[in-house]
């Protein structure tokens, strides 16, 4: 085998091994991992926006309320909250216990609207928790995989009546 | 001193192997790919539903004689966005086009409050981004509206 076979061979081979390398960084960093990721933060996250509703629509009125923060009642009296660390975890709390709805949450913020809209479908924001009959809940969850989020992020947005 | 003989592949047997090689891994870059395809629709399908749902909620809080039906509070046509305005994302992503209409409702038999009810359709209607064929899709979702409400909504926990 000449030099020149060898070098030929050699550059031939960096190339195949490089190919190899990035299709496979790219397979199971932005591929397998980043699909896994996504459903299972979106499996997640359609869960608690699907009793966020319930909740929400069968209370009868906003008893505390802060941007990461909102407390309701029931129309049996009871008391449920839904509170956001700010950081990582959407906790839910009804009759004393609390449930973890979320994890890798890293940003959640609630809005409270009053009754009747404007023009153009634009609802005026309540000033205080009596005016409120509309809540607005926005979130979204990530992950990162080797220090990256690519494609993990789960965006949730609702509007929810007050029904009672 | 003994010559060993050497044997190697020929060039038809490597060209071959390399041949079946870029298959295999073409067909499973071409698999990733339909997955975040697949991904990104479904969560454009998703998106679609929020902003049909959103707007179906606050039709709900409508007075039925004075905004219900005016095209001023409730207009028949909008226009909405992947990412929600005012989240802080530095792009709107896919632009999603609306319509609101109302209808008599049609039941059988019909009622003597029919006329006190409405049939809404919300319908959104975006083509996908990405690099894949660019395809119209439509999301509509349905409800009844009352003049008078219904009962109080009630779920026991």
């Amino acid at each position: 085998m000449t030099l020149m076979e060898l070098m030929i061979s050699v550059g031939i081979a960096t190339m195949f091994v490089l190919g190899v390398i990035i299709l496979t960084q790219f397979t199971l960093n932005q591929g397998l991992f980043a699909i896994a990721n996504y459903t299972d933060l979106n499996a997640k996250s359609r869960q608690t926006l699907d009793r966020l509703s319930r909740d929400i629509r069968s209370s009868s009125q906003v008893t505390a309320f802060a941007t990461n923060s909102i407390s309701l009642t029931n129309l049996d009296g009871t008391g449920f909250s839904y509170t956001w660390d700010g950081s990582n975890q959407l906790v839910r709390t009804y009759a004393g216990s609390s449930t973890t709805m979320l994890t890798n949450c890293d940003y959640l913020c609630f809005n409270i609207y009053q009754r009747n809209p404007s023009n153009n479908f634009i609802f005026y924001t309540a000033t205080n928790i009596a005016q409120a009959k509309l809540v607005d809940v926005s979130w979204h969850c990530s992950r990162q995989y080797l220090g990256a989020k690519l494609n993990t992020e789960s965006v949730q947005t609702a509007r929810i009546v007050i029904r009672n | 001193m003994l010559k060993m003989g050497r044997r190697a592949f020929t060039l038809i047997e490597v060209m071959i192997a390399v041949v079946i090689t870029a298959i295999i891994f073409s067909a499973m870059h071409y698999g990733i790919l339909t997955g975040f395809m697949l991904v990104a629709s479904a969560r454009e399908q998703l998106r679609g539903n929020q902003i049909c749902l959103s707007r179906m909620e606050g039709i709900r809080l409508c007075n039925w004689d004075t905004q219900l039906f005016s095209n001023n509070i409730v207009p028949t046509t909008f226009t909405d966005y992947y990412y929600p305005v005012g989240l802080g994302y530095a792009s709107n992503g896919v632009a999603y086009y609306g319509t609101v209409q109302f209808a008599n409702v049609n039941l059988s038999p019909s009622p003597s409050y029919a006329a006190n009810m409405r049939l809404v359709t919300v319908t959104v209607t975006w083509t996908n981004l990405g690099a894949g064929a660019q395809t119209v899709h439509t999301e509509s979702m349905q409800s009844m509206v009352g003049h008078y409400g219904v009962q109080s909504y009630v779920y026991t926990h």
